[in-house]
């Protein structure tokens, strides 16, 4: 007992001792991962840099702030210093962002750039200075930079372009052999009045590729594309005595929308010509990029001369041509057809509304779809447009379709001119779908049409229902009837059932009751009693013939039982002859004397009556 | 106790409904004052009121269907000839005006069927409503009864009576099928009105789909299939598309 005691006090305190190692080194663990967990945040760097330190005064130059962070989350916004000569156009922000982990550390690097678009506001040299940014109480500030700006556009001036074997390279020179054309087919226009503008590369150097770098913008134009050039055409033409390789890069037709005088922004190319040199390794030429721009171009607006009658005015300045046409020249009232409006003009047809057109006779119009096209003729652009419409007539007979006058101010005249194309006519065939004058309540004579007339007052207001199957009467009505209808017919199926059961009944006991009454006639002839015998004998035969036809006892009389026997027993020859003889000698006893003799013969008719109806019976 | 109550039942009642009938017309003479004064707003608010409480009659829907006309509403005016028409179909006066009507709108749509065998069977069906069939299966129903005793009172004259037993009875027959399937193909698909200035007809039931056509004010429509707030809706010249449940009024 105690060796093991001791032996587990030994064991319990070198178990004590390793726990004490355990719980250090975990805490230097937590106390690294804690410091991996909170790492350090700093701005490692802060630069600004400008595109470009040369600038015209009709570009704009860009300001970039660039913070190098780690571990920022949320770097405040730089702030600019006071920018004599610029104004700021416009700003953006963008950032990369990456993680490292080097020796279980893990850094956040972040790269935070703030663009600015400055634009000039005068001509002279300025220094943007330092860009700053407060970041946990350290001033974190960019170097100053120099901008220069200079008048237009500031394309490189060629200074210290060198080549590669150290030639110093006149650009001047190179842009004579080299240059864009812009050209206005009229400097002065009025308001509205189309313009052609063109721009032609001039070209006697090795071009190896241009690139656009800077379109024109027409404010103060409404434009229409003519043509945007995709390649080189190389064409020759000759100019101030020297020939060129030409390509047209654009051509536009502007339409001024408001008066003043216009300067348009120049069309700049960037162009890499190939320059060849006489020596040795010159022969195959060296590349050299530069940047050309074409001729300033300035466009006088000048108002239109006023009109002199009132009208609206289309704003279309130069040609126009209108036409009407149509695609069918007969059609029923009713169904639709097509027609067209055509405009053709150099003026703007971008601002026109579509046209109303004017029916001669009752008809609906719609329009339906609109069509714009353009052609180049004389050396001018035409737009058109093409209206298209719907027509439903509605009313038979010559139907003629119009339109408004456009009234539009013609150049070549030099006057306001109303343009009226000629009606399409159209045959409308058929009955008119629609009376020409309202209709009029006749009954009532009212002038003014119906919905003068209301319906008069009234003492009650009756409600009415679209469906009788709202109504409980209407189901009612049908139920009652039927039932009445069903019980009666149960009741008379029922009344003649037991009718018809009856007459079966006395006619299976006809013969049964017709000798019971013969029964009874024996019993008179033994008392003697003839009269009475022979009365009995008649009813007999009555009562049998009655039963077994189905009548009535009363229905039978001495005119029609022969007849109803006949047909019943189907009587022929000797039993005819009998059965009316017996009837006969009845009828002869019932209403004659009688004498001694007379009882013999009445027992022979009770005898014939008898065997008569047993032998029917037998039948 | 009883007889009290038989006195409530056979006296107030009816006098209860009559006394109602007369508030009703007094509302509906006070309108019709109103709208002969030119005061059509004013007739309207009462000719919506007597609507409102229930009250279908051909004469007012007429009267609330001209009010909206002079107030310049075609869509709820052809609505309310619509509805009068199915109440009266030859009222001449809801014919003429609803021509009138159909002939000003903003666009006319020209049936699919305008061949004029299509247009006359058109305007003959114009005039069979539910209604009016509802009459013709009661009259050959109480024909078939009156036949039917005839036929279990006078047995001698069965032979000639049983006939018109039959042909009554085949008469009613059909008319109870057209009535009934009348009845369900109104209910199912029953005709509405453009209220509104216009709406657009869609391709699909969603906001986002292809607009297909224009429907504008006064057009009628009849609904085909129903699916939550959208309805499928075809139009006289076959044109079909969906539209918002709430921009059509239902007759």
């Amino acid at each position: 007992m105690i060796s093991y005691s001791r032996g587990y006090t030994v064991e319990r305190q070198k178990k004590t001792g390793k726990s004490i190692i355990t719980v250090v080194a975990a805490g230097i663990v937590l106390l690294l991962s804690a410091w991996a967990c909170f790492p350090s945040e700093r701005i490692v760097s802060l630069d600004a840099s400008v595109d470009r330190s040369k600038v015209g005064i009709k570009e704009t130059v860009t300001l970039t702030v660039t913070a190098h962070t780690e571990n920022v989350k949320s770097l405040p916004k730089p702030t600019l210093p006071e920018l004599d000569g610029f104004d700021v156009a416009g700003e953006r922000t963008s950032s990369s962002f990456s993680i490292s982990i080097v020796n279980g550390k893990k850094t956040q690097k972040r790269e935070q750039r703030y663009i600015y678009t400055l634009k000039p506001l005068e001509q002279g040299t300025f220094v943007i200075d330092p860009v700053t940014i407060q970041y946990k109480g350290t001033m974190y500030s960019t170097s100053p930079i120099t901008v220069t700006v200079v008048e237009g556009y500031a394309l490189d001036s060629g200074e210290g372009y060198v080549l590669d074997d150290g030639t110093p390279l006149d650009i001047e020179r190179l842009r004579q052999g080299i240059f864009i054309l812009a050209e206005p087919s009229e400097a002065t226009v009025y308001e509205g009045q189309q313009v052609v503008l063109s721009y032609k590369l001039y070209s006697r150097l090795d071009i190896d590729s241009i690139a656009l770098k800077s379109a024109p913008e027409f404010s103060g134009f409404y434009k229409e594309d003519i043509y945007n050039a995709t390649k080189l055409e190389n064409r020759r033409e000759m100019l101030n005595e020297q020939e060129y390789e030409t390509t047209l890069l654009r051509k536009v037709a502007l339409y001024p929308i408001r008066q003043g005088s216009f300067t348009l922004n120049p069309l700049i190319l960037e162009a890499t010509v190939i320059i060849k040199s006489d020596d040795l390794f010159g022969v195959f030429g060296r590349p050299f990029t530069f940047q050309i721009r074409s001729n300033d171009v300035t466009v006088v607006v000048t108002p239109l001369p006023k009109m002199e009658k009132a009208g609206e005015f289309s704003h279309i300045v130069g040609e126009l041509s209108v036409e009407i046409a149509g695609r069918d020249r007969t059609v029923a009232a009713g169904e639709s057809t097509t027609c067209y409006v055509i405009l053709k003009s150099t003026g703007n047809l971008g601002v026109i509304n579509p046209p109303q057109l004017s029916l001669s006779k009752r008809g609906r119009v719609y329009l339906s779809d609109t069509k714009s096209d353009r052609v180049e003729e004389n050396e001018g652009l035409y737009l058109i447009k093409k209206y298209e419409y719907t027509i439903i007539p509605e009313e038979s007979g010559r139907l003629e379709v119009d339109t408004e006058d456009i009234v539009y101010y013609d150049l070549g005249l030099e006057r306001y001119v109303a343009a009226d194309p000629e009606p399409f006519t159209i045959t409308v065939t058929g009955s008119s779908i629609v009376e020409k004058t309202p209709i009029t309540e006749s009954r009532r004579r009212l002038k003014e049409g119906s919905f003068s007339f209301i319906k008069g007052d009234t003492r009650r207001l009756k409600r009415r229902e679209v469906t009788l199957f709202s109504s409980p009467y209407y189901y009612l009505y049908h139920i009652l009837l039927v039932s009445w209808i069903g019980v009666f017919f149960l009741f008379k199926s029922k009344q003649e059932s037991l009718k018809q059961n009856r007459v079966l009944f006395l006619k299976v006991r006809a013969t049964k009751t017709a000798l019971g009454i013969l029964g009874r006639a024996e019993g008179f002839l033994e008392k003697g009693e003839l009269q009475k015998a022979v009365h009995e004998i008649h009813l007999a035969l009555a009562t049998y013939v009655a039963h077994k036809s189905g009548r009535a006892p009363q229905d039978i009389t001495t005119r029609n039982i022969a007849a109803i026997a006949e047909e019943q027993f189907q009587l022929e020859g000797a039993e005819k002859e009998d059965f009316v003889n017996i009837l006969d000698s009845c009828m002869m006893f019932m209403f004659s004397s009688w004498r001694r003799e007379d009882e013999g013969r009445v027992r022979n008719m009770f005898s014939r009556t008898r065997e008569l109806i047993e032998k029917l019976e037998r039948r | 106790m009883k007889k009290v109550l038989m006195l409530v039942c056979f006296v107030m009642l009816p006098a209860s409904i009559l006394f109602s009938l007369s508030d009703h017309a007094s509302l509906y003479n006070r309108a019709n004052e109103q709208y002969a004064q030119g005061q059509y707003r004013e007739a309207l608010t009462l000719y919506s009121e007597l609507l409102e409480r229930g009250v279908r009659n051909p004469s007012l829907y007429y009267n609330t269907a001209n009010t909206y006309f002079k107030l310049g509403q075609v869509g709820y005016a052809r609505l309310f000839y619509e509805r009068a028409l199915l109440l009266a179909p030859f009222d001449r006066d809801v014919r003429n005006n609803l021509k009138y009507l159909t002939g000003a709108l903003e666009e006319r749509i020209v049936p699919l069927y305008s061949e004029s065998i299509f247009r006359n069977i058109s305007g003959f069906a114009s005039y069979i409503t539910l209604r009016m069939l509802s009459f013709i299966e009661l009259f050959f129903f109480t024909a078939f009864v009156v036949t039917a005793h005839l036929f279990l009172l006078v047995p001698s004259a069965r032979d000639r009576v049983k006939r018109w037993v039959y042909t009554t009875a085949l008469l009613f027959a059909l008319f109870l099928a057209g009535t009934v399937s009348y009845y369900l193909h109104a209910k199912n698909h029953p005709d509405g009105v453009v209220t509104g200035a216009q709406i657009e007809i869609l391709s699909a039931p969603v906001p986002e789909s292809e607009i297909l056509f224009t429907l504008y004010e006064g057009t009628k429509a009849t609904l085909k299939e129903s699916r939550g707030e959208w309805i499928r809706i075809s139009i006289a010249d076959g044109r079909q598309g969906w539209a918002r449940r709430d921009r059509i009024n239902f007759i």
